[in-house]
């Protein structure tokens, strides 16, 4: 069976590609520059040049294939206009859709994020049913749950679309500024010293790649269609975190806290006088806010339909440190 | 579940600000009766409210442009004994197009869901409005139903009636003890769609733009307060004063040059 994959050139879409390689399917990748990947080592993966916005592109990589996973999207939370966040994520994954259904495709997995939902309320975790309660808050979230009704709307008995809204990823793999968790992991076990917004007590859900890569593989014999899977894995405070990053590191990393609003208006003002000076920023008071973000979600549907296991957090911080 | 405390009817409350406004109803321990169309997400949200918040959110998933179903529901409350403090009028439809190109369907059912419907609620609910101590009556309009802009001939029409419709009312209501307010809300970041539209317009308009949630905060606040018109966002209150205040003529050349904006962009499309 071959296997269709975009985005298989980022942090999660590589890690599935040689996942997939190894369980036997062939692999198509759609690349941008196909001349600037880090070679894989399998005769099963076949690199097409092509992009997203191009149709033309999509349908020569996917014809052949059965099977489509459509990781890629525009993430870069910096880029202060939706334009570029509406091109790839909702106008890419319309071109995607068409020439799935066009080739005749039987499954169509679309990877999304658990920030879809918006926050956690601080009564129950964010689970599949629950209704978006508030406004999205950047471009990223609101284009990706454009994209996500425009896959569960083609769902049908010949073309089955489904979604997973996947939470925190860390763990071994390709470094880019999509894995921010590994950065910070990165920065306690290195830094003596580290300052941090005082917000500690914020709780996020964290995944480890396997994992995902693990509910993603399972999609092709597992999960029904037209629906959505929150995959996750641990939920967890920046508090506990670093505790445990700490603890398993043996890092003597010091946390300097810092008056969150402090942050919020240094952060603020910062970026918009880059903004003035058209320096490249870093920080910008979006990113702040979604780092900022309860985010508790349970993957109980995830887990028991998708059949994967959750690795510890300690567990998980383990093989990524030692990969470090 | 506390069903002594009143309830609060909502109207179109699956989506949108009125999904916002039953949101914040609950966030203030008040019960709701959501009414929505069938499968538009008014169960997940009832579902929602119901194990989130301390209050009892009951659903009618019913198509409010059928009278006889609106009578069917309100004869079901008063059977029921359902405490009704205050109803929401937010069902509505919005405006589409130029009016040559509308069908007549089209605006049979807009002036039906727009103004029929929640004249007819409000007829239906008064006698159990009327037994409160203290009750109000909130009709959402909208900022277009004092700004005469192409493409909302009938959407401006029928929020204007329900802006002249609400003051009147309010003063006969007065002695009841029922205040009658009117929202006028400009933009509002809703669902997707809308969202997207709004992140892609012009820098005054982006700077107007309100979430729903904020709005919503804004407009249950003001009701509760019984003020006549309500107008969440500071810029949308200033357009409004600029509008009573600039002369008539200096109007008209704004919205000519809208609507040659739009003109234009019908050309192109």
């Amino acid at each position: 069976m071959k296997i269709f994959v975009t985005g298989g050139t980022g942090y999660l879409g590589r890690a599935l590609t040689i996942a997939l390689t190894e369980q036997g399917y062939h692999v198509h990748l759609l690349a941008r520059d196909p001349e600037n990947i880090d070679s894989f080592n399998s005769n099963r993966i076949k690199v097409f040049k092509g992009d997203l916005l191009n149709p033309k592109s999509i349908e020569k990589a996917m014809t052949g294939c059965d099977f489509v996973f459509h990781l890629a999207a525009f993430t870069d939370l910096r880029c202060e206009t939706v334009g570029p966040f509406h091109d790839v994520n909702v106008l890419g994954t319309l071109n995607m859709l068409k020439a799935a259904k066009q080739l005749e495709i039987k499954r169509f997995v679309f990877t999304s994020s658990l920030s879809v939902y918006g926050p956690s309320n601080g009564k129950g975790p964010i689970n599949e049913k629950q209704p978006r309660v508030c406004s999205y808050k950047n471009d990223y979230e609101l284009t990706k749950a454009m994209a996500e009704e425009l896959v569960l709307k083609e769902n049908s008995e010949n073309f089955q679309t489904l979604v997973l809204n996947v939470s925190r990823i860390y763990g071994p793999g390709v470094k880019n500024f999509s894995n921010g968790v590994n950065k910070f992991i990165e920065m306690i076990k290195t830094k003596k010293n580290l300052i941090f917004p005082n917000k500690l007590k914020v709780t996020a859900n964290y995944v480890f790649i396997d994992n995902v890569v693990h509910a993603h593989v399972n999609c092709i014999h597992y999960g029904n269609s037209g629906e959505k899977y929150i995959v996750g894995g641990v939920n967890c405070s920046y508090k506990k975190l670093i505790k445990s990053i700490k603890q398993v590191s043996k890092s003597p990393c010091k946390i300097i806290t810092l008056n969150y609003t402090v942050v919020q208006k240094t952060i603020e003002v910062y970026s918009f006088v880059s903004h003035l000076l058209r320096i490249p920023n870093k920080l910008t008071p979006t990113i702040l806010d979604s780092l900022f973000t309860n985010r508790i979600a349970t993957s109980r549907k995830a887990v028991k339909e998708l059949h994967y296991e959750v690795t510890s957090l300690e567990q998980g911080l383990r093989k990524t440190l030692a990969s470090m | 579940m506390t069903t002594n405390n009143p309830y609060t009817l909502i109207t179109g409350a699956s989506q949108g600000f009125g999904k916002a406004l039953a949101l914040e109803c609950a966030s203030r321990k008040m019960n709701v009766i959501l009414v929505s169309l069938p499968n538009s997400g008014l169960i997940e949200l009832t579902d929602y409210i119901n194990s989130n918040y301390p209050v009892d959110a009951i659903p009618y998933e019913i198509d409010l442009c059928n009278l006889d179903d609106c009578k069917k529901m309100v004869s079901q409350i008063i059977d029921e004994k359902l405490p009704v403090h205050y109803l929401i009028n937010n069902a509505g439809m919005l405006s589409k197009g130029y009016f040559e190109d509308l069908t007549l369907s089209y605006c049979e059912k807009m002036i039906q869901l727009n103004i029929t419907t929640p004249t007819i609620l409000i007829k239906l609910l008064l006698p159990l409005l009327k037994e409160n101590e203290q009750a109000g009556i909130l009709n959402v309009g909208s900022l277009a139903s004092f700004f005469h802009l192409p493409k909302k001939q009938i959407y401006g029409g029928t929020k204007a009636y329900l802006m002249s419709f609400s003051q009147s009312l309010g003063k006969e209501l007065k002695e009841y003890h029922i205040n009658v307010s009117m929202v006028c809300p400009g933009g509002l970041n809703t669902n997707t769609q809308i969202t997207y539209q709004n992140r892609t317009g012009g820098f005054f308009s982006k700077l107007s733009i309100l979430d729903a949630e904020v709005a919503a905060k804004h407009t249950i606040k003001g009701m509760l307060n019984g003020k006549t018109i309500i107008v969440p966002g500071k810029l949308n209150q200033f357009f409004l004063m600029l509008n009573r205040i600039l002369p008539n003529s200096i109007k008209q050349k704004i919205t000519s040059l809208q609507m040659k904006k739009l003109k234009g962009s019908r050309a192109y499309v």
